[in-house]
C-alpha cells in the first residue's frame, strides 16, 4: 500500500484529516504513526500540582489518599502527581477551593516551567499567560518573591488567570490584558520570559479529539507566523544572557523548529541544554527543511513515548541585548 | 478603565480599622510589611496588597497601560471595606476567636453557597456575639468563608435556634471564578 493509500486508511479509521496523517507517516514512519494515533485514543490522566504556598506535597497527599484519591507521583517534579482514581470532581474538593492545588490536563504542561527554572527575586515574563498554571506554578517556584509579567490577549481567559491567582494565594504578579506583542512599549528589561505560544493544539488531541478535525494546515502557517512575530519582539524584552523558553502543545515542526531556526538566524541567541531527564531531541530535517543542528537540544514529548501530551520546549539564551531597532 | 493608585490615608484608616477589628489587634502593619496598598479605582474600589518589587513595576509601566489585576486581592470599598475570600485567608490566623468551627457536612453546605444550621456547629469563638460576621472555619481552622450568626425561632419546635447565614464562601471559585 502506498503512502497516500495508507494515510486516507487511517484518517477515515481514526478520524482525522488526511493531511495530518501523511505529515505523521513522513516524522514516525507507519508504526511509529500507529502507535501515536492509539495513544490519542486512550487519553492522559490529569494532573495535580501542589501549591506549595499553600500546603507541603506530603500533607496534601495525604488528605487526598485519605478521601479515596489513587495519585502516582509525576517522576520528574517532586510537586505534582498524576490522579489515577478520584472519587470526586477534581475542581470542586475543599482542598481545590482552598488553593491547596492546580489541575493541568497533563504532564506536559508544566515543562516549560520547570526548564525555565524560576527564581525567587527575578523579574519574569509570562506571554501567554492565561489561565494561569503556568504564571501560578512560576509564583511558587519562587515563594512569591520577584515580579511575574503576566500576559494574555483573552477577556475571558483574563478572568479564569484572576480567578485562579487568588486562590492559590499568588501575590507576585502583575498582570496585564494586551497583545504581548507590545510588551517592548514598556521599555523594561527581564531575566527570564516564557512563551508558550498560541499554537495549533495538535499535540492535545489525546484530551481534545474536535481537534483531530478543527484545524487546517493553512492555521500551522498563520500559528507559526504570529509565534515568530511574538518571540521576535518578546527577545527585545530581554536582558543580555537572559533566558527565554520558548513551548507549545503542537507537534507540527513548522511550529517549532522552524520558529526557532529563524530567530537563530537573526539574533544573537543560543540553545541551551535542559534539565529534563526526558524528551526526544528537536528535529533538524523535516518535510524538506534544513535547520540548525543546535535544535537537537529542544525536547519534544509524545503520548505514546513519554504519557504526555505532545509537547515541544526549547531554552534559548539572549548574547547581546538588543534594541527597538532591531 | 480601572485606574490603580496608592490607597488615600482616609481608605488606609478604613482598611487599617476592619482588619484589627476582625484580629483584635493591630495587624495592620504586619500584613502591609513590604507591601503597598493599592486601590483599583472603576465602577467600585478594589484593594490590593502588593508587594514592594511589583509595586515598582506598576509605577514603571502605568503611564503605557493599566494592568489588569495584580497582587493580593484584599477587599473592596463600597462605603466599607468589605474583606475578600484571600483577605480572610490572610487574617484567619489571628481571628480564631471571632469564628465558628463547623462540621465536615457543615463544611461541604457551606462551601455549596447554603447556610449553616445548629447541629453543625462545633465550637463557637469567645469573641463571637449574635448578629456578628464570623469566619467560617473546617475542624482544620482553614477558613471556608464568611457569615452572619444569627438567632430565630424554630417554627415547629418554638425553640430557639442558632444560623450561619451564608455571606462569602469559598465555593465561589467553583460556581462564579472559572
Amino acid at each position: 500500500m502506498d503512502i497516500g493509500e495508507l494515510a486516507k486508511k487511517l484518517a477515515e479509521k481514526y478520524g482525522y484529516h488526511v493531511y495530518m496523517i501523511e505529515r505523521y507517516l513522513e516524522l514516525f514512519g507507519k508504526e511509529g504513526t500507529i502507535e501515536f494515533l492509539e495513544a490519542n485514543e486512550k487519553g492522559l490522566n490529569p494532573v495535580i500540582r501542589c501549591n506549595t504556598l499553600k500546603i507541603s506535597v506530603e500533607s496534601l497527599r495525604n488528605r487526598l489518599v485519605k478521601k479515596g484519591f489513587v495519585l502516582r507521583k509525576v517522576p520528574w517534579i517532586d510537586y505534582a502527581f498524576q490522579v489515577i482514581k478520584s472519587p470526586f470532581s477534581l475542581g470542586s474538593t475543599t482542598e481545590y477551593l482552598l488553593g491547596y492545588y492546580y489541575v493541568h490536563r497533563g504532564m506536559g504542561s508544566l515543562l516549560p516551567v520547570h526548564a525555565l527554572d524560576p527564581k525567587p527575586g527575578e523579574i519574569i515574563i509570562d506571554a501567554a499567560a492565561a489561565p494561569g498554571g503556568k504564571t501560578s506554578q512560576m509564583a511558587q517556584l519562587m515563594k512569591n518573591k520577584g515580579v511575574i509579567l503576566a500576559v494574555d490577549i483573552s477577556r475571558e481567559r483574563m478572568k479564569s488567570l484572576r480567578s485562579n491567582l487568588s486562590r492559590l494565594g499568588v501575590e507576585n504578579v502583575i498582570a496585564y490584558r494586551m497583545d504581548a506583542r507590545d510588551l517592548p512599549k514598556f521599555d523594561i528589561k527581564v531575566d527570564k520570559i516564557l512563551l508558550d505560544a498560541p499554537c495549533t493544539g495538535e499535540g492535545l488531541i489525546p484530551i481534545d479529539k474536535s481537534r483531530k478535525k478543527s484545524r487546517l494546515i493553512e492555521d500551522i502557517k498563520y500559528c507559526s507566523t504570529l509565534q515568530f512575530s511574538m518571540l521576535t519582539a518578546l527577545l527585545k524584552c530581554l536582558k543580555k544572557e537572559g533566558i527565554l523558553v520558548y513551548s507549545t502543545c503542537s507537534i507540527a515542526p513548522e511550529e517549532n523548529e522552524l520558529v526557532i531556526h529563524r530567530v537563530l538566524e537573526r539574533f544573537p541567541l543560543s540553545v541551551e541544554k535542559m534539565d529534563l531527564k526526558d524528551g526526544l531531541p528537536g528535529f533538524t530535517e523535516f518535510f524538506g527543511y534544513k535547520v540548525r543542528d543546535e535544535i537537537r537540544e529542544a525536547r519534544r514529548f509524545y503520548p505514546h513515548i513519554h504519557g504526555t501530551e505532545g509537547f515541544f520546549i526549547c531554552k534559548l539564551r539572549l548574547r547581546e541585548e538588543l534594541n527597538d531597532n532591531i | 478603565m480601572i485606574i490603580f493608585r496608592k490607597a488615600t490615608k482616609k481608605e488606609i484608616v478604613k482598611i487599617q480599622k476592619a482588619l484589627n477589628e476582625w484580629a483584635g489587634k493591630n495587624i495592620y502593619k504586619e500584613l502591609t510589611s513590604g507591601r503597598v496598598v493599592i486601590i483599583g479605582e472603576g465602577r467600585i474600589k478594589e484593594v490590593f496588597l502588593v508587594p514592594v518589587e511589583v509595586y515598582n513595576i506598576l509605577d514603571k509601566t502605568k503611564k503605557v497601560r493599566m494592568p489588569y489585576y495584580l497582587g493580593l486581592f484584599l477587599g473592596e470599598i463600597n462605603g466599607e471595606f468589605k474583606i475578600s475570600l484571600e483577605g480572610l485567608w490572610l487574617i484567619s490566623k489571628y481571628s480564631r476567636e471571632r469564628g465558628v468551627v463547623v462540621s465536615e457536612k457543615g463544611e461541604q453546605l457551606f462551601l455549596y453557597g447554603r447556610d449553616i444550621l445548629e447541629e453543625s456547629i462545633i465550637k463557637v469563638g469567645s469573641l463571637v456575639q449574635i448578629g456578628s460576621k464570623v469566619i467560617v472555619f473546617n475542624k482544620f481552622y482553614e477558613p471556608l468563608g464568611l457569615g452572619m450568626i444569627m438567632k430565630f425561632s424554630d417554627k415547629l419546635t418554638e425553640q430557639p435556634k442558632t444560623i450561619i447565614k451564608n455571606i462569602l464562601d469559598r465555593g465561589w471559585y467553583l460556581r462564579k471564578g472559572r
